[in-house]
């Protein structure tokens, strides 16, 4: 079934979210996505990593597609098992053959995001036995239980079978779980509008405006093909919950608070990576690409330039109105946001907001000003491993977060300053 | 024959396992005139992805994409992502080759 992805999508544009069916999604590549969940696994061990973001997975996806049915009015298991297929491949995260009744079954997976990435990413240099598509897992125990009517959590998928370790095809198991339910909380677009607080301009406005409304024009017609996948800006792009990001940073989080505390900080450093690799990749990718090119122009060098690609680049992909407050080229960047997509679920789920996740906005920081003034731009650089691991050894940049909108604050805000 | 490509080509920036590889047009003016004049049988418009400033057009048979940069010439020629990782570098020059037959019109 297609799924039109659009048609689904609500845009909360005071605030530069997306909503789809009521959940938050943002868009992020491969290169990040595998980044994450590897920063989960390195929290925890590779085995409680996958639980957790199994269970992140379950969570989100149960949420979006019960209200999706809802919204559909698709009432019969065969309709809302065609609609999560459906809305699976549109997100660009594969294809799923959901092969399942209201005991579970067998779902095959066909390049499935994580796996095809991680093989396209690394396959040729690593190898692997642990399984890669813990988001299609929990997905695929979520879709059983919507299309039947039952309580999330009373299924469970496991993946036994992924392209990762040489295998032809991934293959997960749906059966009866005797694991406690799951409460699948996430963010909605009311309780959005209710506690971020008025959007405000930044500097550069003017130039900013135009490019997020280019991008996210160029991104309205962008949805998985037929094989469930998104090629956009030379790069594997998902249409992803965010809440899979949250609920599995969240639980991570409480997870070491509770057996290891003095890991969290440790944790917290691990985010704040993950965010300068999701500027470095996404952003310095999307910079570097023909699209970009066609339709900005190819970075000249200029940091202002970077700086302002990268803040519209956070808008457009649904990440919150992210702005320039200051920018000092080979000094100092100042970037706030009335809230990010993490810093409001923090505010809203998490058990202790002041402690929640976040990362991306923070880690963001240090990636763009890398970007602004460690990369060459001309003549065009490869944005690569390579460089990627080069900028993180010489990094000379430092941030600081003094305002924290899932804190209590009235606004996230960080400074980041050479050292 | 005039081809209208550079004879440089090469994997490009933020190339991902081979799939992504990169010539340039001799005059940059022409791009318009390269994409009319490539746009054939072999080679689709894919209008839904022919904005901000690029022309997108496919080869259907193997689902390859070129991408036009239409204001520098830039020419990307993107492998359609399940092409066989042992297969890419061969079938990115054929496919640059084909490009190289474009004449200028």
């Amino acid at each position: 079934m297609n799924f039109d992805i659009d048609a689904a999508r609500l845009h909360l544009a005071e605030h530069e979210m997306d909503f789809l069916a009521g959940s938050p999604v943002v868009a992020h590549c491969h290169h990040f996505n595998l980044f994450w969940d590897q920063t989960m696994d390195d929290a925890l061990g590779e085995e409680a990593g996958r639980r957790v973001r199994t269970v992140a997975a379950h969570k989100s996806s149960y949420r979006l597609l019960q209200s999706l049915a809802d919204e559909v009015g698709a009432t019969t298991p065969v309709e809302r098992l065609r609609l999560a297929g459906g809305v699976f491949s549109a997100m660009g995260h594969g294809k799923l053959h959901l092969a399942v009744g209201r005991n579970g079954g067998l779902v095959r997976g066909e390049q499935l995001h994580y796996g095809f990435g991680w093989r396209e990413k690394y396959g040729g240099t690593l190898t692997r036995s642990a399984p890669a598509d813990a988001f299609a897992t929990g997905f695929s125990a979520a879709a059983t239980e919507v299309a039947y009517g039952l309580d999330p959590g009373s299924l469970a998928g496991n993946e036994e079978r992924c392209i990762v370790d040489g295998s032809a095809g991934c293959n997960i198991r749906v059966s009866a779980n005797g694991a406690e339910p799951l409460l699948p909380l996430g963010v909605d677009p009311q309780s959005a509008r209710d506690v971020l607080p008025p959007p405000f301009d930044g500097l550069y406005e003017d130039q900013i405006g135009p490019v997020v409304s280019g991008l996210r024009d160029f991104l309205s017609g962008v949805a998985g093909d037929e094989r469930g996948v998104i090629e956009a800006f030379g790069v594997l792009v998902t249409a992803h919950l965010a809440d899979y990001y949250n609920h599995a940073a969240n639980d991570v989080l409480e997870i070491i608070a509770r057996d290891k505390p003095h890991g969290v900080e440790a944790f917290r450093g691990l985010l704040l990576e993950a965010g300068q690799s999701c500027a470095f990749h996404t952003f310095g990718g999307v910079l570097a690409s023909p699209e970009w090119e066609g339709m900005v122009g190819a970075p000249t060098g200029d940091p202002l330039e970077v700086v302002i690609g990268c803040v519209s680049l956070a808008r457009a992909f649904g990440f919150g109105r992210w702005a320039i407050e200051e920018f000092e080229p080979g000094k100092r960047l100042v970037m706030t946001s009335p809230g990010t997509y993490e810093s409001l679920f923090s505010r809203l789920i998490s058990a202790d907001a002041a402690q929640g996740p976040g990362g991306i906005f923070v880690g963001a920081g240090i990636g763009i000003m890398q970007l602004a003034h460690d990369v060459t731009w001309v003549p065009r650089p490869s944005i690569d491993g390579a460089l990627y691991l080069e900028l993180a050894r010489t990094n000379p940049w430092h941030v600081e977060q003094d305002s924290s909108f899932a804190g209590g604050d009235v606004l996230d805000r960080i400074v980041v300053t050479r050292r | 024959m005039m081809s209208m490509l550079s004879p440089r080509f090469a994997r490009d920036v933020g190339c991902r396992a081979d799939l992504m590889w990169r010539c340039d047009l001799e005059d940059p003016s022409r791009s318009s005139a390269f994409v009319d004049t490539a746009t054939t049988d072999e080679f689709v418009a894919v209008p839904e992805a022919t904005r901000m400033g690029v022309a997108v057009f496919e080869e259907p048979v193997s689902g390859h994409r070129v991408v036009v940069v239409l204001r520098t010439g830039r020419v990307q020629v993107r492998l359609d992502a399940l092409t066989p990782a042992d297969t890419r570098a061969r079938e990115a020059q054929r496919v640059f080759e084909r490009l190289q037959s474009v004449e200028a019109p």
